[in-house]
């Protein structure tokens, strides 16, 4: 199992606790003969307050709507979730919803060993497909038996959406006077502006061996042809690592840290550190998830903005890592799996997004509406413009179930010079070729 | 011993050794000797023992022979992991980088356990044991805090890099952790740091046992600080020294903590020691079986050296 992308980026974030919520028992009567039923929902999200607390406010209205049912929540911390959802799922007493992490070596696994149950009735039946894109529903859900992502019957779905993208200090930029990057190469100007007056270009800290996946990610999608490493992450049938694409990141990713353009010593920096001096105001940009927007909102304020990273193709929409939250699945030996698709139905559904959002969070589902102002917007809006675009990506490491060891070990590598760009592309088809082909 | 006076051996030893036997158990049993009853005695721990320890051992053993992703059923996959972990280089690498650290947790404390040892022999220290508490704190305290705060001080902005910027050694300053020819020495320092208090209360423990009068005799034959050492210290410490490598290269091939906190295996892979590949392997990357395999192979490694580090120490010894 491994623990990708956003995951090991949430565990950071987030200080992993795990903690049983407890929930007050709400009797009610329902109709002549009361009955009591208790839906166990489990969640990876221990640690990320604000999102628990909105998913508990999600329970109450649920139950509210279903007499006689009680949810009882359980959150695990998103380590404890991977670690134990393959054992846990295949015992004779699983929860009736639980988050499950996508990308091949989590939902993919599980799906193989026929651990889940397939929600395309359900999506169906209230019609999830107008709720989601087609895109983000493949992303969060589908999976092939044999347990290959991006395609095949649905099994997950997400309330929220997370994405990758660039935060930065709006004072900093005003002060070299720039505006936000509309191309490619006016957000490299403005790394050798930047750099020119002082500067940190990029707050980054690859010490944790992850963060480099997001920056290389970053700037693949801005460089490759639309839809090829959408589809590579999913091993679709022809792809490989070895495109002209990969390797001009690679020398673009080098070139950076060469120039400079990445934050001293970034190398044995932890990425808290490295986020931390930027939310006190050090550095221009950051490249992150959007799990941080609250921690930047609260500590920069109106002083901080979020884009997406220009395509270098002229009228080419940007393209960036995104995916839904942790989604949610029912387990193939859950109870009440009739119940459990309506917790699901409902907590996916428009009313819970204007939940969520209220909660300072990204729904899953693209409210219309007037967004709020400052980072928090700017992180709305770029999920909405994703979805509208369908230039959502899944993390590279999702590719194999040793793909997350073998592409953070190479990057370490290549941003040390220890492998060439072309050593480097190399390295990622062996592992990628080995694991689809064989 | 040939062939020949072997076989001729062999009835007369074995009639030998039934009488003793039977002779034993009727009369001659001494108070101390095992009898059956106390199987009955141990019984309880060796249930515990069994149930925690030797279960799981053969559990991985059996795990080590299949292909096993942690999900689905397990294949069969006989030595083809053991193969693996001969062959992979990037699994024999680790074991490379165990024996470094071996140099860093085990030899660096011993020899440094040694010299203080040596100098406390040849005079008197006030406050000794507030000395030796301090020394030994490292040792006492959890390695992830250890490795957390080690950390800091060796980051880019850490207090080493500022003290020799401080010193006007601006080029010796480097992100030791994230630097592929620093990051493991640095760990194996820390190890240093974390193990030199065990090794040097254990041998100055060792050196106070020391009759003075040896040392008065050694002196007034006109040995130096050396001679001294070399004729006096280090033979009546022996025992001391066997048990320091024991416990430290022990603690050098199992080490995880701290590459766990400090560098996830990074850069690059220089860093990853067997430990650390084991829990990838088992929990990350889906090849339980080949973790097993590491883990039974590291086991075998452990308990040769620890067995041959106490055969040369009797041997010496008598």
């Amino acid at each position: 199992m491994n623990v990708p992308r956003t995951a090991r980026a949430r565990i950071a974030a987030a200080l992993a606790l795990a903690s049983l919520a407890a929930v007050g028992t709400l009797a009610a009567l329902a109709g002549a003969a009361p009955q009591q039923t208790t839906l166990v929902v489990q969640d990876g999200e221990a640690g990320n307050d604000a999102r628990i607390a909105a998913f508990k406010q999600l329970d109450r209205l649920f139950e509210k709507a279903h007499p006689g049912v009680t949810v009882r929540r359980i959150s695990k911390s998103f380590g404890d979730l991977i670690k134990t959802d393959a054992l846990q799922l295949s015992g004779a007493n699983p929860p009736d919803v639980s988050h499950v992490n996508q990308g091949l070596p989590d939902m993919g696994q599980l799906v193989k060993a026929g651990l889940l149950t397939p929600l395309d009735g359900y999506a169906k039946r209230w019609n999830w497909g107008a709720r989601q894109s087609a895109a983000l529903l493949a992303l969060d859900g589908r999976v092939t038996r044999e347990g290959k992502i991006g395609r095949g019957a649905l099994y997950g779905i997400s309330s929220t959406g997370d994405l990758v993208g660039v935060f930065y200090n709006k004072a900093k930029l005003a002060k070299l006077g720039l505006g936000v990057p509309k191309t490619f190469a006016q957000f490299e100007q403005a790394l050798a502006k930047a750099q020119a007056a002082g500067e940190t270009p990029i707050m980054f800290g690859n010490l944790d061996k992850w963060p480099a996946i997001h920056e290389y990610e970053t700037i693949l999608l801005a460089l490759a042809p639309r839809g090829q490493v959408a589809r590579t992450v999913f091993g679709l049938e022809g792809t490989r690592w070895t495109t002209p694409a990969a390797l001009q990141a690679a020398r673009k990713l080098k070139e950076w840290a060469d120039k400079g353009y990445f934050t001293d010593g970034f190398a044995g920096l932890g990425i808290d550190d490295a986020i931390n001096r930027f939310l006190k105001g050090e550095g221009v940009f950051t490249i992150t998830g959007t799990w941080r927007t609250g921690d930047v909102a609260k500590a920069l304020g109106a002083k901080a903005g979020l884009f997406l990273m220009p395509s270098a193709v002229r009228g080419r929409p940007a393209a960036a890592i995104a995916s839904g939250g942790l989604a949610w699945a029912i387990p193939a030996k859950a109870k009440n799996k009739e119940l459990a698709a309506q917790y699901i139905d409902f907590v996916t559904s428009e009313r819970a997004a204007r939940v969520i959002q209220a909660a300072g969070d990204v729904p899953a589902y693209v409210l219309r509406g007037k967004l709020p102002a400052g980072v928090r917007g700017d992180a709305l809006a770029a999920w909405a413009q994703l979805n509208k675009t369908g230039s959502m990506v899944g993390y590279m490491d999702w590719a194999t179930p040793t793909f997350y060891d073998t592409l953070t070990a190479a990057l370490q590598e290549v941003l040390a010079g220890k492998v060439t760009p072309e050593g480097f592309v190399k390295k990622l088809d062996v592992d990628f070729l080995k694991y689809h082909r064989q | 011993m040939t062939q020949a006076t072997a076989s001729a051996d062999a009835p007369l030893a074995s009639g030998r050794s039934s009488t003793w036997v039977r002779l034993s158990r009727r009369t001659e049993a001494p108070p101390g000797e095992p009898r059956r009853i106390g199987y009955l005695y141990i019984l309880p721990a060796l249930l515990v023992y069994g149930a925690f320890v030797l279960v799981p051992f053969a559990h991985t053993a059996w795990l080590s022979l299949h292909e096993w992703d942690g999900v689905t059923s397990p294949t069969w996959a006989g030595l083809e992991n053991y193969r693996s972990v001969l062959t992979d280089p990037h699994v024999r690498a680790t074991f490379g980088h165990a024996l470094v650290l071996i140099v860093f947790y085990s030899l660096l404390p011993l020899v440094l356990g040694l010299v203080l040892a040596a100098s406390l022999s040849r005079m008197r220290v006030r406050g000794l044991t507030f000395f030796r508490a301090v020394l030994f704190l490292p040792q006492v305290v959890s390695l992830v805090a250890v490795g957390i705060i080690w950390k800091w001080i060796l980051g880019p902005e850490g207090s080493l890099n500022q003290a020799l910027r401080g010193l006007g050694l601006e080029s010796a300053a480097r992100p030791w952790l994230g630097d592929f020819g620093w990051a493991l020495p640095s760990i194996g320092l820390v190890g240093t740091w974390v193990m030199y208090g065990l090794a040097m209360v254990l041998l100055v423990a060792g050196v106070q046992k020391i009759p003075a009068s040896l040392y008065d005799a050694a002196r007034v034959d006109g040995a130096g600080p050396v001679r001294e050492f070399f004729a006096v210290t280090l033979p009546w410490v022996r025992n001391e020294v066997v048990v320091v490598l024991v416990l430290t290269t022990t603690t050098a091939l199992r080490s995880f903590d701290l590459v766990y906190v400090m560098t996830q295996g990074g850069p690059g892979t220089t860093t990853e020691v067997p430990s650390y590949r084991l829990y990838t392997a088992a929990f990350q990357t889906g090849q339980a079986g080949l973790g097993a395999a590491i883990g039974i192979t590291l086991a075998i490694v452990i308990f040769a050296l620890a067995f041959a580090i106490t055969r040369i120490g009797e041997r010496r010894a008598a």
